[in-house]
């Protein structure tokens, strides 16, 4: 497992490919590191929650399709700092680059 | 049971004590108000902010207003206050253009020239010139980046410019790695043909070359008379993180300067001083210049612009002619101003010496009567005009803990800082000086660059934190808090203003250290000026040194900062200084309106 590495984590189940590519763009914007890890069914306040407690920098991200939450390491389960259903394209790349933002300490793009 | 209010009305607030004159002829304080004053101070305006005052305090002690046997308002100092802020040197157009921001992930250091030219135009370039290749939001990061590495051995491209946030994207699938900027919102305004210069700054450093004349010289390879012009811009993107200059040689030549011009105070003689000379000359020369009956400037010059804008301004408020208006005092202090360079493609602007000035005038005696009337009409009790301002502020801060005769104030309001000492024998001396928190907030407003005179005034006001976490934040003075609950990730990495339990964000992207740092100059240089100069005139034989002790009252009393400030500098004089507490409970507020209502048992 490669997890202890300082990456932002993405815990997806099923996932759209182009919502995927979209969210890694915003990341890979801001400079983070990131790696996605398909996981098996689950909730999407699960995935983001694990995704966050896992990653190094304590930023995760939890995908279903095209619903896609940010958490990070800390925030208790279910109380996401974004989340988006069906997500639109900016709304990928924006919470890819909060994702990475958060890490960064640098204000969210709302 | 005799109820009295005693109704103080000050530039910016009215503040109300109201107290109880018991049978024993003592005085038994019930409730206090404060609203902001309605209308110029001293005009029948004022008539609608002190009923509402009155109402909150009666309403506090529990009786209606018509309760009420007496009302006493101040009779105030014949003064009002105004600042202006003008700069000094009026910025050159130049003949080139400009870009300079700090997007937060530009890509590929370095600096770049090359002809500016479209991503839809790139397949007619020529092969052998440089070319600057600018793509707007339309084209994604992957149809760049294809276009680029496709073309990248046929021409010469030596830099982009990005309009979405998109450049490490595209950085990462080049094959040949050059400078590119992004967010470059007005890439529609970049026109295509012109030799530009691009500059993307190493990590953690501002940009070198382009903030540099000789930089841009070098890039552009301009004439010395051409180095000349560029001088505005350089000086725009000093500590921009990317930049890009546009050479547009057929570009308006305009040399625009207003002349700085010449201040004149007349006092027994007419003294001149040049502006240009800087604000510590000019309270030097004020300072000599004996009893001033009029400050004016020079015709057609910044300074005259400024002056007769602020006695426009006062004839209007004051309904007097405007040669009638006189200047008595001034306090000048040297600042900076953002102000707009010509060619600037997105509004950049390049700080410039400035100088603001508070002035105060003297007025016809302030019509308290015609308010004494008219409130004593509308609410059906009577009204008294009673008692001189600095008279009553001082009997009010008698009433701070551990205070004795002789006794100075400086009550430091929103327009004016004023002074006051009196002796064992009741006798008074006092002085009005020009500038106060008024002026605080336009230096506060224009060294930042904000746009809101609102959030100035915040600034002022509240201590700053960084939201560093969900969880919690770190103030300005190092300390950090906690919070149980997650902030509102909208506050996450921002500025705030702590006010109360409120956080107000600043969202100016001003890093927290500048904020402080030009907070606590403006409210230094306002108030250390102003306090010295006002109690070295009550002081007697004007030396500081006889003065015991100072009570700090009025608004900017209760500033989390100032009074620190002046405790300190004064300390220097042996002389006892402190934050007021009216009544034990009021702090610094309310003086006036105290000593209103106890000298109704003077009066007695």
């Amino acid at each position: 497992m490669t997890a202890k590495e300082p990456r932002i984590l993405i815990y997806a189940w099923s996932p759209d490919a182009e919502a995927l590519k979209q969210v890694c763009a915003g990341i890979e914007e801001e400079g983070v590191p990131v790696q996605v890890l398909l996981q098996s069914q689950d909730t999407l306040d699960n995935l983001a929650y694990e995704a966050a407690q896992e990653s190094v920098l304590g930023s995760g991200i939890g995908m279903i399709q095209k619903d896609i939450a940010l958490q990070l390491a800390g925030c208790p389960k279910g109380k996401n700092v974004f989340t988006y259903t069906d997500a639109a394209e900016f709304e990928c790349r924006n919470i890819g680059a909060n994702s990475a933002r958060a890490v960064k300490r640098l204000p969210f793009r709302i | 049971m005799r109820l009295i209010a005693g109704v103080d009305i000050g530039n910016s607030t009215t503040e109300v004590c109201v107290g109880e004159a018991a049978g024993d002829g003592r005085i038994r304080f019930l409730s206090e108000a404060s609203r902001r004053t309605t209308g110029t101070k001293g005009t029948e305006a004022n008539v609608h902010g002190i009923k509402a005052a009155l109402d909150d305090a009666m309403s506090r002690a529990g009786y209606p207003v018509s309760d009420l046997e007496l009302i006493r308002i101040n009779e105030a100092a014949p003064v009002i206050g105004d600042t202006a802020m003008e700069t000094i040197t009026q910025t050159v157009i130049t003949e080139s253009s400009m870009i300079g921001h700090n997007p937060s992930t530009p890509a590929g250091a370095g600096q770049a020239v090359g002809y500016l030219i479209s991503l839809e135009h790139l397949m007619q370039g020529q092969q052998g010139t440089p070319y600057i290749v600018t793509a707007s939001a339309k084209h994604g990061y992957e149809e760049v980046a294809g276009e680029i590495n496709r073309l990248q051995g046929v021409l010469q491209i030596e830099g982009m410019i990005l309009q979405a946030d998109e450049a490490v994207l595209v950085e990462n699938r080049l094959n040949k790695k050059i400078p590119i900027l992004d967010e470059v919102r007005e890439i529609g305004m970049v026109p295509e043909g012109k030799l530009a210069a691009i500059e993307v700054a190493l990590p953690g450093q501002p940009v070198r070359m382009l903030s540099n004349p000789y930089g841009i010289a070098t890039l552009l390879e301009l004439t010395p008379e051409e180095t000349q012009t560029v001088i505005p811009i350089a000086k725009s993107l000093i500590g921009k993180q990317s930049a890009v200059v546009i050479k547009t040689p057929h570009g308006n030549v305009q040399e625009n300067k207003l002349p700085a011009g010449k201040l004149f105070i007349k006092s027994d003689r007419r003294h001149v001083i040049d502006i240009d000379e800087g604000a510590d000359r000019i309270m030097e020369l004020l300072k000599t210049a004996g009893a001033v009956t009029d400050i004016d400037g020079e015709p057609d010059t910044n300074v005259g612009n400024m002056l007769s804008g602020i006695k426009k301004g006062m004839a209007k408020v004051s309904h007097e002619p405007e040669k009638e208006i006189r200047i008595t005092d001034i306090l000048a202090v040297d600042t900076l101003a953002p102000v707009e360079v010509g060619g600037a493609l997105a509004g950049e602007t390049c700080m410039e010496k400035a100088v603001g000035i508070a002035a105060m005038v003297k007025t016809q005696k302030l019509p308290m009567q015609q308010i004494a009337s008219r409130l004593s009409q509308e609410l059906g009790v009577a009204v008294k005009v009673a008692g001189v301002e600095a008279v009553m502020a001082s009997l009010g801060a008698l009433t701070t803990p551990g205070t004795k005769l002789p006794l100075a104030i400086l009550d430091m309001g929103g327009g004016s800082t004023d002074a006051a000492l009196i002796d064992e024998n009741g006798s008074i001396r006092m002085t009005h000086q020009a500038g106060a928190g008024e002026l605080v907030t336009m230096l506060i407003g224009t060294e930042l660059g904000l746009s809101e005179r609102a959030v100035a005034e915040q600034i002022k006001r509240y201590p700053l934190a960084k939201v560093e976490s969900l969880y919690h934040i770190r103030m300005e003075n190092g300390l950090m808090r906690f919070f149980e609950e997650a902030v509102d990730p909208r506050y996450f990495g921002h500025v705030v203003l702590l006010a109360g339990d409120e956080m107000i964000r600043i969202d100016e992207g001003i890093p927290m250290e500048k904020i402080a740092a030009v907070r606590r100059e403006a409210k230094r240089k306002v108030f250390m000026p102003n306090a010295m100069r006002a109690l070295s005139k009550v002081a007697p034989g004007g030396e500081l040194r006889r003065i015991p002790n100072v009570v700090l009252v009025g608004g900017c009393a209760e500033d989390f900062e100032i009074p620190e400030m002046l405790m300190e500098s004064l300390a220097d004089y042996q002389i006892v200084c402190g934050r007021g507490n009216i009544r034990k409970t009021q702090g610094p507020r309310n003086a006036v309106a105290t000593g209103l209502v106890l000298s109704h048992l003077g009066g007695n």
